[in-house]
Formats: structure tokens, sequence, C-alpha cells
């Protein structure tokens, strides 16, 4: 029989492991909205008993353990990731989409339908010096709404060149904010999950950077937190942080534009250029509207941009239609001059520097097509026959110059019609990530082998008629179309 | 509207809000909600079906119909996305699940899942 003194040695004893356990239980409740907090559970263990040896049992406390787990929080950063990078997109491609007015009040659809009605009615009286002022009146505008458009792309451009400093100098933060964490775990030789308060500050951390950047993250023996992006290059190791780096880099010599505008470049801490390789998050975006979908409108060192290849096939074809035709028949036959100038060094310039030339009067407007058989209206008929091209030679890309300005427009609509699609998706593929996170904790792995099984068969199921509801659907929309 | 045009736009709405239904459950998959997707995803297809049907057949132009049809096949697309992710996420547990349990197998791949025993008595 153990002594008084035993038996209340070990009440005692257990009395204090429970207020262990109570004060854990308080821990949870108290940080149950602590960003990145995790549960944790503190398990009792039997002591040993034995009377005749002194050991009077009871119970003490094991380690504490927690709840979080490294899959399920980096499932839930790689939705993030994928958030982040179409929130980004429709950020910018929402800036895009405000430069193209497609509803011909505005802009370059405006200007043009100006223009070929200002032509017809050229056309209608070829010697009037009103009608001929208001060919070269409209001709102006078309040049400044090209201008403005190309300005305001080049200003978007800028910001997104700003937004693209920023977030890297946030990535660097927030790492450097780990790496402070990852100091005090060496300096101290324990690791952070041992401390919740400081594994939840960690964790909350991680999950802000993937917003910005798709990475991964290992916890290491010695309790510290390694960044990689890319699979490869580090941007935290121990006590190390590799800070990211920005560069605008123009095309260089092996250009086909040398003079293009200068794109995004990001470099890992050893001076890599990783650009290609960043994908992921807002970073991602950036990266994609500054690289690729900036420069497909007005130019980049591999592409002259739509923008500038509309400016310049629509002056080239109005000033060759012009050159082509007389003023008058003379003799000797007086030929019409150029109207529309540009910037003829540089491709990626053209939008941004189209013009009417101002020593042009209209009276240097050529309307008679000397055929033969000749026709004392010609150009201006040909002219206005831009609307509805007649030939290749009054077409780009094999569409008129208003269908290849609406393609443009409707291409960045289309973009962002996608990227807005895609946030909504990926807003519930992130709850769901959060939502699998939270079911994790507690979790017995043969129970949840027997359940993985039952998971395999109701997935079979569910697919097959996702896909047939998908062709259903998409049958349906055809025959809806067809009768519209 | 005739009540037939009203019909089939009414149906593709019905078989959306399924579909919406199904994606509120994939939110936190498990084999009940699955089964309960199954459901629902079962009768979204009778309700599209029934559109289809429908719409074949020589009718007066369905208003709102096709702006419909855009809005089920989003949901479609986003069910369809919410399945994939979970199933990765499933197939990535059990395999981490057959590392843990088993280790990896002659081709070092993750070994399979044993599937536990159970006991079932009845009275």
């Amino acid at each position: 029989m153990p002594n008084l003194l035993g038996t209340l040695l070990t009440s005692a004893g257990s009395l204090n492991a429970y207020s262990q356990v109570l004060a854990v239980t308080e821990n949870n409740v108290a940080n149950a909205s602590t960003p990145g907090y995790a549960k944790q559970t503190l398990p009792l263990e039997a002591m040993s008993m034995d009377l005749v040896g002194g050991l009077a049992g009871g119970v003490t406390v094991g380690q504490v353990q927690s709840a979080r787990d490294e899959f399920a929080e980096q499932a839930v950063r790689t939705q993030q990731t994928a958030l982040g990078y179409q929130q980004q997109a429709v950020t910018g491609l929402t800036s895009l989409q405000s430069v193209f007015d497609i509803s011909g009040t505005t802009g370059i659809d405006k200007g043009l339908n100006d223009f070929l009605q200002s032509a017809s009615a050229w056309g209608q009286t070829p010697s009037d010096a009103n009608a001929q002022q208001s060919v070269i009146t409209s001709a102006a505008e078309v040049a400044q709404s090209f201008q403005d458009a190309a300005k305001s792309i080049q200003n978007l451009a800028q910001q997104n060149n700003a937004q693209f400093v920023s977030t890297v100098a946030q990535v660097n933060q927030i790492v450097g904010q780990i790496q402070t964490y990852n100091q005090t775990a060496l300096a101290n030789g324990t690791s952070v999950s041992q401390d919740s308060g400081v594994d939840a500050q960690v964790h909350a951390a991680l999950e802000n950077l993937s917003q910005l950047i798709g990475f991964t993250s290992f916890r290491q023996s010695d309790g510290t937190t390694s960044i990689l992006i890319n699979g490869t290059t580090p941007l935290l190791i121990g006590g190390t942080q590799f800070a990211l780096q920005t560069s605008l880099t123009s095309g260089g010599a092996n250009a086909t534009y040398p003079n293009a505008p200068g794109s995004l470049q990001l470099l890992a801490g050893d001076g890599t250029d990783i650009t290609s390789q960043t994908t992921g998050g807002q970073l991602g975006a950036v990266l994609n509207m500054g690289n690729q979908v900036i420069p497909s409108y007005i130019g980049g060192s591999n592409q002259a941009g739509d923008l500038n290849t509309m400016a310049k096939q629509f002056a080239d074809c109005v000033n060759q239609l012009l050159t082509s035709g007389n003023i008058s028949d003379g003799p000797p036959p007086v030929p019409g001059v150029p109207l529309f100038t540009y910037d003829t060094t540089n491709d990626t310039n053209v939008a941004s520097t189209l013009a009417v030339d101002p020593s042009v009067t209209g009276g240097q407007l050529a309307a008679i097509s000397p055929g033969p058989p000749e026709v004392s209206n010609g150009v201006p008929l040909a002219l206005s026959q831009l609307a509805t091209p007649q030939n290749a030679s009054q077409e780009i890309d094999g569409v008129s110059y208003s269908q290849y300005y609406g393609n443009m427009a409707a291409n960045v609509g289309t973009q962002l019609q996608n990227a807005t699609n895609n946030v909504q998706v990926d807003q519930s593929l992130l709850s769901q990530a959060q939502s699998q996170r939270q079911q994790l904790s507690g979790v017995d792995l043969n129970e949840e082998a027997i359940t993985l099984v039952e998971f395999q068969r109701a997935y079979q199921a569910n697919t097959q008629f996702i896909t047939i509801l998908d062709t259903l659907t998409q049958d349906t929309i055809n025959i809806l179309g067809t009768m519209a | 509207m005739s009540n037939q045009a009203l019909g089939v736009t009414e149906q593709l709405a019905a078989a959306r809000k399924e579909l919406e239904r199904v994606c509120d459950l994939l939110l936190a998959p498990s084999p009940e909600a699955l089964d309960q997707c199954a459901s629902l995803l079962q009768s979204a297809v009778a309700q599209v079906t029934a559109s289809k049907a429908a719409i074949a057949t020589p009718a007066p132009r369905q208003p709102g119909a096709t702006a419909e049809g855009r809005r089920l096949h989003a949901a479609v697309r986003r069910a369809r996305r919410l399945l994939e992710a979970a199933n990765e996420y499933h197939q990535n547990w059990a395999r981490r699940i057959g590392i843990l349990s088993a280790g990896y197998d002659g081709r070092g791949e993750p070994a399979a899942v044993e599937r536990g025993r159970r006991l079932i008595i009845r009275g």
C-alpha cells in the first residue's frame, strides 16, 4: 500500500498534468483566430506503477503535438499562388481593356469610322475644299487616337513595372521576416514548431508569400524553414536570405526590334535570370503582363505589336492610295502626296508617332485614279472601301481595319473574362484546400486508407457524370447558337 | 416568351443550381459528400438532356437560354476543377500514406495503400 504522502504526490502530479493540458487548451482557444495558428494537443501518458519498487504510478504529460500538416499547408499555399496570379491578371487586364473602346464613340474605332465617312463624302464632291479639309481633320483624329492608345498602354506598362519592383520588394521583406525566425531558432537551438506563437507567425508569413510567388518550403532538422522557388532557386536557407533583384532590359543587338521597350527581368540572389521560370502568384502575373501581354500591343524585342502593325499598315495603305492618284490630269499629271507620317526607323514606335503631315493641304489630296479607266473620284472611293475591303490590299491579316481593331479589343476582353472566371474557380479551390487542411487534425492512418478507397470509387463516378454534363452542355450551347 | 422557351431556360437554370450545390459540397469533399454529388450530377444530366431534346425540336427563339447555357457551362467547369483538385489531393495523400505505412515498391514508387480489415458483427 502506498503511504499517504505517496498518494498525495501522485495526485499532485496528476493535477499538474491536467493543469498543463488545460493551459494548452486555453492557448488553443485564445489563438483560435490567430492567422497561421494550428491547434495543439498535449497527450497524457501513464507513469510506471511498481509499488514494491516505489513507483506510485499516476499520469504525466507528453510532448506538445501540433495538428499542423505540411502537406495540407503546401496545398493551401499552391491555391493561394494560383489565386494571386488570377487576381493580379484581372487587375492588369481591366486597365488594359479600358484602352480599347469598341462602342464607336471614342478612340480608334470612332476615328476610323469618321475617316472612312469623310472619305466617302469627299468622293461625292472631289473638288470641294471643305470635303478635302474634313478628310485631313479626320485623319488627324485617327492619328491622335493611335497616339492616345499607345500612350495609355505605355503608362500601363510603367505602372506594371512599378508593381513588379514593389512585389519583389514585398517578397524579399516577407522572406526577411522568416529569416529572423530562422536566426532566432539557430541561436536558441529550438525549433520554431516548439513555440506555437512563432510557428503561427512563420506559417502566416508563408501564406502571405504564396500569394506573391510560387515556392516550396521545408522545415529543416535544425528547426529553420528553407524556401525554394522553381524547385532549385533558394530564397532562404537557414539564416541566409538570397534576395531577389529586378532589372529592366532592352532587347540588345540580337533582337528583331532593338529599340523596343525593355522587358522585365527577375534575378535570383546569385544574379541568375529566373524570369521565364517564374510563372505563379502576383509576380508571375505582373511578369506575364509586362513581357507578354503589353508587348503584344505596343511591341517588344521580337514583335512590333498589334497596335503598331495596324497603325503602320493603315498609314501605308492610305498613303499608297493617295500617292498613286493624281491631283490633276495635267499635262503633265500632278501626283498626290502622302498624308500620314510616322517614325520609320522603329516599328515599335509607329502608333506613338503617327501624325498627319502638317504641310499637306486639302488641295494636295489626290482624288483622280489614273486607271485606265481614269476615275475622277477613284481615290476617295478606294479609301471609303477600306470599311468593306474588296481585295487583300485593303485588308490587314485578312480582315478590315475596323475588324482588326475589334479583334484586338475582343482578345483583351476574352483574356479578362477568362481571368475573372478563373478567380471564381480558384477561390473555390482555395476554400477547398483550407477545408481539407482543417480536416487533417487527428487523422488515423488506417482509417484514412479505408476512406481513400471510398474516395477513389466516388471520384470515378462523379468524373463520368461531369464528362457527360460537359459534352451535353456544350452541345446545348451549340444548338442554341445555331438557332439565334 | 412561350412556355416551352421558359421551360428550357428554367431547366438549364435548375441544372446550374444542382451544379452549384455540387461545388459547395466539393469545398469539403468526403465520401458522403461525393455520394451526394453523384446524385445531384445525375439529376443535372437528366435536366440538361431534357433541355437538349426540347430545343432540338422546332420552336420559337429561346430568349435567355444561351446565356443560361453559358452560366451552366461555367458551373460545370468549376465543378470539374474542384473535383480534379480534390482527387489530386487525395491521390497525393494516398501516396503519402503508402510511403508512411509500407515504404516504396520495387520500382521506387510509393507502396500501394493496404486496405484495412474490418470485422462486422450483426445481431
